[in-house]
Parts: structure tokens; C-alpha cells; sequence
């Protein structure tokens, strides 16, 4: 038996030491999932504590296929989008439109920006586009996943990834021209 | 689809995103998640008791399914009449017979004759054996040509009329007691003679014995040797005839509306008396407290640096909500509700800091209050009243003390969820009181038990009212925390129940 089957096992068995440690496990890195999907990091507090009291309420619906890992990301991703609709200050950033044509970008410009700073330009996104853009591009939903989570079109969480994805793009060329602007300066 | 060369990189540095989350979250999680187990734990306890009270509803209701049936066609048989709210008539009853003998002669009875035949809840027209193994009394006092008599009322004999006579008003009395009179009245055509075979029978063996010995001496008084025969003939042809009578009384019984409806009622349930904090059933007029000696590492945190919390004493209690009653059969019923419950404790505490400090309220935990109490015995000293409010779910049965008794015994158990408390908690480490709802059990299981005695208030409503004793089952505060601690109360029941219109 794996380290992590009997973890889930005595977590299972309701021992509180297996609970903290899956929780001390993960908890690091869900925060950083919910921390993109929300504008403050209580309100990404709030997303993880709520999911991980999904995880080990369902644990026992794990089925040992796939890495533990991805299976609580899921949940977290779910638990933070079902955040996102239960409170109002979130409201405009699922309300989604068509805007029919759309640019597309086949720019692959490097990222030199580390994790933080990346999230950090993610959440500057505007309204509508920032939680299509991290389940399209992070979590690797197809747009006819995505559609079918918020509630939309395939079209329409296409064409707002699209222009997600160039406005990204777009600041984060801004920022490396300022960044050689920067270092050429010094 | 452009690239992917952007999105890999996107995906590689967010999968690196990671931060600390509070330990706040661990904590809400881990009360989020305990909760749970501790409903699931609660409705684990209670399934044994809704299994044992269902158990009882169905045993209780289908027992006495069988038992009032029996009832009824006991009554059916002395009274084909009852529930059919006509008053009996003579042609109607069966049970008695009445035999009249072609009067010739203008002279009056000479003597009767009287036989009852009794028959019990089992002696049904089946159990002949009864019957027959009752005596039966013949009396001819008037023996003028005692042979000749004797036989030509045998001879003669023919049943033209039989009546029922119930006492209703002593069957009302003695439910279980019935009787049945057979009276054979036979007048000898030249002779003006009577006989009345009759025999009296109760379900009171006493009262029977007397009888029978009364009987057994009349027979052998007035029974002579040739007589004894004859007459025996005839009781066994009158016994006979009342047998046929006994044999149409199940048909009365099979079409007569046997169940009796049970009832619902509806109404207040209310409590008041004294409670405390206790370790056992001791502790509502003993203060509780935990001595140092009592206390070990295991209980709270820290070191002992005081003489010990305040000991407790018994505050009032009360508890008022709606109730249900369904009766269950004659003498058991099924109370349940919905109540709030208030209970209460006395403790001295000394002078109140509003500021901060760390309390452990387990060990190896600590925790920051905003304001606590010092204890009372390092300066001034006040009472202070711990109060703690639930809402309760009673569940309990209450059974007559007797068929006709007013009094009743009732118990069972009582389920309460926390509302709201301001009751204090004691950090042996620094020998404060301090607030923490948190330490608190959400549910509570108790056991109550009592007595009542049982009113009806003008056929409206039935008041009963009593002495009550409730002990808590767990815990009221975390047993980590405060070691075994049961709320326990005593006082007062009443239940006042509206009879349905």
C-alpha cells in the first residue's frame, strides 16, 4: 500500500493526524489555483477552506485513478467557480458576452515573469475573462467544457479567451520592453 | 487554435503558484468537517431508540388490535345493542331464557329456581367445558309430588321466551366482569309449581366460591335422590339452550366496528424546576466542582496555580414548547415535540478584565479571549448566573399506572441543540473564566423520567402534571476540556393535551 492509500484510508477512518496532513499536503498549492480565480486572498482562503471540506466529504468517491492532486484541483477549481456565482462582487466577472469577431493572436511571446506576478496580471484581466482564460489555458478545459460550467456558448467562451489571451499578451510585451528599457538604462 | 506554446508556459509557471494559507482555515475545516461527524454520530445513537419506539408503536398498536376486538365481542355478547345506540329489547337479547310452563292454575310461584351461567373473556360459546363445569342450583322447595313435579317439568319443559339481562350499570363498573342469567321459570300445570334454574358467576373467585358453596348446599338440601337425576337433565337442556344463545354472539362481533381509533393530541409541554452541572445524578442539590485533586494533565493545559474553579450551584430551569401526544393502547402513549430549554448554574467569580489574553483550553492548544473573569478568590468576589439555551425534541412514552389510575409514569429521551450560552469556562493554568462557545457540545442526549398525575379538565383538554427528572447523556462541555460534565434538572412536568372536537 502506497503512502498515499493509507493516507486516504486513515483520512477515511476519520483520524484527525491523516487529515491535517493531506491538508498540509495541498494546501500550498490549492491556495495558488484559488488565488487566481479570486481578487482578494481571503476570498481565496475562503474558496480552499470550502473545498477542502468538499475533498473529505467525498474522499471516499476517490477511485485511485489519477493523482490525488488533480482530483482536489478539480474540486477547487469547481468550488471556487461555484464562489464566483454565489457572490454578487463577483457578478461582472461571469457576465459574458459575445462579441462576435474576435482577435486571434498567434504570438507566443517567452514569460519571464515568475508565478506571482503572472497570477497577479491574470487577475487584472477584465471581468469576464479571467476565469475563462485560467480554465482554458491553465486547467486545460475545452471551450465546450467551459461553456457547459458557466453557462455559456462554446463561441462565446472562445472568443473571450481569444481576447483574453491577446490583452495578456499585450502587457506582458509592454512589460518586457520596460523591463529592457530598465536594464539598458541601468 | 494558435500555439500552445504560450499556454504551456503559462500552465508550468502557474502549477509553481503556491502560498501558506492561515491556520484558520485548517481550523474552520476541521470544525466543518467534525460537525458532520458529530451529526452522524448523534443520529447513529438515536436509531436504537426511534427502532425501539417504532418497535413499541407497532407491538402496542397491534397487540391491542386483537385485544379490542376481543373486548367488543365480549360486550357484543352480553349486549348485541352497544354501538349501535339502540337500547335493548327483550326479544333482541339472547343470553337469557326464560321458560314459562303453561300456568293452569290461578295460584301463585311456589319458588324459583335460578341458575347464572357465567362465562369469561375465553369462555366464549366454544368452551363448552364451562359451562358445564358450572353448578347449577335447583331448587323446589313446594315439593308437593316432588317426582312428579320434577318430571313433568322435564317433560314438559319448552323454552318460549329468553331474555338478557345486563346490569349495565355494573358492567360499566366491572368491565372484565359479566353475567348471565339464565332463568328457568316452570309452572307445573296442576301442581302451581315454578322452577327457576339460575347460577350466578363472576370473574371474582371469591365472590364465585361463596356462590358455588351456597349452591352445592342448596343441592344437597333440596335434592333428593330420584330428583337429583331429573333435575340434572334439566340444567344440562337449559345450559344446552344458552349454549345456542353463546353460538350466534361472534357473527355480532365479526360485523361490529372492533378497532378502537387511537388518538392524537395536541398541546403544550412544559418544565421547571432547578438544574446543574454535574458528574452524576448527585450533583443537582451538590455543587460540582473539579477539586486539584481531581485534576490531572489529561484535563485542560498548563499547571495548577490555583485552588480551582468555583463550585456550582443549581440555577433555575425551564423548558415550554408544543407537544403531540398519540395514544398507543389503553395505558401507553407516545409524547413527543418541539421545546426550548433554558438551564442555569450559580458560580463565584472575581472582578471582569475587558482585556485580552491566552487561555488552553485543551492541551497543547491555546487560544486569545477578548475579555474573562479572574477567580474569585484572588480579590472580589460575584455570583454569576451560566445560562445555556437549547431546542429540544422530547420523545417519550407515559404509561397509566393501573387500568383506571390517574396516575402516570413517563420516560425517554430528549435530544437538544445549542443555541446560545454566556457560560463561563475555567483555565486551570491561569485560573480564569473566559467565554468560548466553541467548547460547548452542539447536541445534547438526555434521559428524562417522572411522574404525573393525570386530569381531564371538563372533557376538553387532559392536564398532566408531575414530578420530572432529566440527566444529559453526554457531555455538555467537550470532556477534553471540562472532564464529565452532565447537565441534570429536576423540578416540575406538565403537559396540558387538547382533546380533539
Amino acid at each position: 500500500m502506497t503512502e498515499t492509500h493509507k493516507l486516504i484510508k486513515d483520512c477515511l477512518n476519520g483520524k484527525p493526524a491523516a487529515q491535517r496532513a493531506l491538508y498540509e499536503q495541498h494546501a500550498g498549492a490549492m491556495l495558488g489555483v484559488c488565488y487566481r480565480y479570486t481578487k482578494h486572498i481571503s476570498d481565496a482562503e475562503d474558496v480552499l477552506q470550502e473545498g477542502f471540506v468538499k475533498v473529505f466529504r467525498s474522499l471516499y468517491q476517490y477511485k485511485f485513478e489519477g493523482e490525488l492532486g488533480a482530483w482536489i484541483r478539480r474540486i477547487m477549481v469547481t468550488t471556487a467557480i461555484n464562489y464566483l456565482k454565489k457572490h454578487s462582487r463577483y457578478q461582472a466577472d461571469l457576465s459574458f458576452s459575445d462579441l462576435g469577431l474576435h482577435p486571434v493572436s498567434t504570438e507566443n511571446p517567452q514569460v519571464s515573469l515568475d508565478a506571482k506576478e503572472l497570477a497577479d496580471l491574470v487577475r487584472q484581466l477584465p471581468p469576464g475573462y479571467q476565469a475563462i482564460f485560467n480554465l482554458h489555458a491553465v486547467e486545460g478545459y475545452t471551450h465546450v467544457e467551459i461553456g457547459k460550467l458557466l453557462g455559456i456558448s462554446e463561441g462565446t467562451s472562445r472568443s473571450q479567451y481569444s481576447r483574453a489571451r491577446a490583452l495578456l499578451i499585450s502587457w506582458l510585451e509592454r512589460q518586457s520592453e520596460s523591463q529592457k528599457k530598465t536594464s539598458y538604462a541601468k | 487554435m494558435p500555439n500552445n506554446d504560450f499556454e504551456k508556459q503559462v500552465q508550468q509557471k502557474m502549477d509553481e503558484l503556491s502560498f501558506t494559507p492561515s491556520d484558520a482555515v485548517w481550523a474552520e475545516v476541521e470544525k466543518q468537517v467534525r460537525q458532520k461527524k458529530d451529526r452522524r454520530r448523534v443520529l447513529i445513537i438515536l436509531l436504537p431508540f426511534v427502532l425501539l419506539l417504532g418497535g413499541m408503536f407497532w407491538y402496542f398498536n397491534t397487540g391491542k388490535q386483537s385485544s379490542s376486538i376481543d373486548t367488543i365481542s365480549k360486550k357484543e355478547k352480553n349486549n348485541p345493542t352497544i354501538g349501535s345506540g339502540k337500547e335493548p329489547t327483550a326479544p333482541e337479547a339472547p343470553a337469557i331464557a326464560k321458560k314459562t310452563i303453561d300456568n293452569r292454575n290461578e295460584q301463585p310461584d311456589i319458588k324459583k329456581t335460578s341458575g347464572k351461567i357465567s362465562k369469561d373473556k375465553s369462555n366464549s360459546p366454544i368452551k363448552e367445558e364451562k359451562i358445564q363445569s358450572a353448578s347449577a342450583t335447583v331448587d323446589a322447595v313446594n315439593k308437593t309430588d316432588g317426582k312428579e313435579t320434577t318430571l313433568a317439568l322435564i317433560k314438559n319443559k319448552r323454552i318460549t321466551n329468553r331474555r338478557l339481562i345486563i346490569n349495565n350499570q355494573e358492567r360499566s363498573r366491572k368491565v372484565k366482569s359479566f353475567n348471565s342469567n339464565v332463568l328457568v321459570q316452570g309452572r307445573l300445570p296442576n301442581r302451581n309449581e315454578t322452577i327457576i334454574a339460575s347460577r350466578e358467576h363472576n370473574n371474582d373467585p371469591v365472590e364465585d366460591k361463596q356462590h358455588e358453596s351456597t349452591n352445592t348446599a342448596t343441592i344437597s338440601d333440596t335434592l333428593k335422590t330420584k330428583n337429583q337425576l331429573k333435575v340434572a337433565i334439566a340444567v344440562a337442556q337449559i345450559k344446552q339452550e344458552v349454549k345456542k344463545d353463546s353460538n350466534a354472539v361472534p357473527a355480532v362481533a365479526k360485523n361490529s366496528p372492533a378497532k378502537k381509533k387511537r388518538t392524537l393530541q395536541f398541546g403544550i409541554i412544559a418544565n421547571a424546576g432547578l438544574s446543574n452541572v454535574s458528574k452524576g445524578l448527585t450533583g443537582l442539590f451538590n455543587s460540582y466542582y473539579y477539586s486539584p485533586s481531581t485534576y490531572n494533565s489529561s484535563i485542560g493545559g498548563g499547571t495548577i496555580i490555583n485552588s480551582g474553579p468555583s463550585p456550582r450551584k443549581p440555577g433555575p430551569a425551564f423548558s415550554i414548547g408544543f407537544g403531540m401526544r398519540k395514544e398507543l393502547s389503553h395505558r401507553l402513549s407516545l409524547i413527543t415535540g418541539i421545546t426550548y430549554q433554558y438551564y442555569s448554574n450559580y458560580i463565584q467569580v472575581g472582578t471582569f478584565h475587558d482585556s485580552s489574553n491566552v487561555v488552553s483550553p485543551q492541551a497543547n492548544q491555546q487560544k486569545s479571549v477578548d475579555n474573562f473573569y479572574s477567580n474569585s478568590t484572588t480579590g472580589a468576589s460575584q455570583r454569576y448566573s451560566n445560562r445555556y439555551h437549547y431546542v429540544s425534541l422530547p420523545i417519550g412514552l407515559e404509561m397509566k399506572l393501573g387500568k383506571k389510575s390517574h396516575f402516570l409514569a413517563e420516560t425517554g429521551v430528549v435530544v437538544g441543540g445549542f443555541i446560545a450560552s454566556n457560560g463561563l469556562q475555567y483555565d486551570y493554568g491561569k485560573g480564569i473564566y473566559y467565554k468560548d462557545n466553541s467548547l460547548f457540545n452542539k447536541t445534547q442526549l438526555l434521559a428524562f423520567a417522572g411522574l404525573a398525575y393525570s386530569l381531564q379538565l371538563k372533557k376538553k383538554a387532559t392536564l398532566s402534571i408531575g414530578p420530572k427528572l432529566q440527566y444529559g447523556l453526554t457531555n455538555l462541555i467537550q470532556k477534553a476540556v471540562s472532564g464529565s460534565n452532565h447537565t441534570i434538572t429536576g423540578g416540575i412536568g406538565a403537559s396540558l393535551f387538547f382533546n380533539k372536537k
